[in-house]
């Protein structure tokens, strides 16, 4: 036990700081994440965390790069106990087209906050952005890497302004998968200065 | 030197360097474990909270036990990530938890429940307020804040000794009895 005893913190800071191991429950992401919600509800996909900062060189160095499309794993406002994976629709000065639940027609994306929707078709099936709002990005933990279960990708957001996603070749889900959600969104509508501190 | 030097070389087998590593690591990331779920100390900093905590030199301890919201009542000073500042940290009172409805006064005003409006702090929330008034941005200014973004409640002021105090929680209920 002695000789193993130091394993121990190092395997809780690598899940808490490098690579973390999560299960997604929940329709809010079908088809992307959970491909079959409506016929396995029991079943859920395991995907691999990025928890390291990004930017930083010391893993808790809040800085991070977000780009829309991003899949990042936070802390539900709503609820401080869950947490929650949502894909990276709008950034700080875009302006968005909400959708069902909201009770704005447009929203515009405050400094250090992101706008964050589920890819699920049906807005009811999703809570996010349109139902808390703006996400404050200090609230966002990892970003997800790859789908460990039951089908093996890494996850590439480069392609999603085409419409492709995690580039694949095969077009499993369309030429333009999520079109409408981009179109809702423009691109820096407004520029942003960071706000005067004290 | 050369005397230290025979001395420790022989025993510097790879073995022994990599078992001295692991410890090292390993300590470390215990460290971090204490730091970020037990208990942190730092310096304060600004002058919200100002006469509970002073502008700067007093170092506070905060337990970390307490983030996300866990067990934080109304009157508790609470640490959270800035929600609009990446990296960076605010101190505030709790004056409103989820349900509560509060007076959202106007933005740096002195005055307490005048010409603001009248808000319920919505579910998950927290609405927060410095002790200094007109020195504090606070959920006057950007709102009900997110308990995900609580890491901490300050429990005591430990340095200067002099001042070496418990956070006390102004709001709790006036205990008017005799006994």
């Amino acid at each position: 036990m002695g000789p193993l005893l130091p394993l121990l913190p190092i395997g809780l800071f690598f899940s808490e700081h490098v690579l973390q191991v999560m299960w997604v429950r929940g329709p809010s992401m079908t088809p992307y994440l959970n491909e079959d919600y409506e016929q396995m509800q029991t079943k859920s996909d395991i995907v691999l965390v990025n928890m390291w900062g990004g930017g930083g060189l010391w893993p808790w160095e809040r800085k991070r790069r977000l780009e829309r499309g991003m899949l990042v794993t936070f802390r539900s406002p709503a609820n401080p106990r869950h947490m929650a994976i949502k894909r990276i629709v709008g950034l700080p000065g875009d302006q968005v087209t909400t959708r069902e639940p909201c009770m704005k027609e447009m929203q515009i994306v405050p400094f250090n906050h992101v706008w964050l929707e589920g890819d699920a078709q049906d807005a009811r099936k999703t809570m996010d952005s349109n139902t808390y709002g703006p996400v404050s990005i200090s609230l966002i933990t990892g970003r997800v890497m790859a789908v460990l279960w039951p089908r093996w990708r890494w996850l590439d957001w480069s392609g999603w302004e085409q419409g492709v996603v995690e580039g694949d070749v095969e077009r499993k889900f369309g030429d333009n998968y999520r079109q409408e959600v981009r179109d809702r969104v423009l691109k820096e509508a407004v520029k942003l200065e960071r706000p005067l501190l004290e | 030197m050369e005397h230290l030097l025979r001395r420790t070389l022989p025993h510097l087998t790879p073995g022994a360097i990599a078992r001295l590593t692991v410890n090292g690591v390993g300590l470390f990331c215990a460290c971090t474990f204490v730091w970020e779920h037990l208990i942190t100390v730092q310096l304060s900093e600004g002058p919200s909270m100002y006469p509970t905590f002073n502008p700067r030199g007093d170092y506070l301890m905060i337990s970390r036990v307490h983030k996300h919201g866990k067990g934080i009542q109304v009157g508790d000073v609470v640490r959270f990530y800035h929600p609009t500042f990446l990296g960076m940290n605010g101190a505030k009172r709790v004056i409103g938890m989820p349900g509560d409805f509060v007076c959202r006064d106007l933005a740096f005003s002195r005055d307490v429940g005048k010409g603001g409006e009248m808000i319920q702090v919505p579910e998950g929330h927290v609405y927060l307020g410095g002790d200094n008034l007109p020195w504090s941005r606070d959920s006057r200014n950007y709102g009900p804040i997110p308990m995900g973004l609580i890491n901490g409640k300050i429990i005591a002021r430990v340095w200067p000794p002099s001042k070496m105090e418990w956070t006390r929680n102004t709001m709790e209920l006036a205990d008017l009895s005799d006994a």
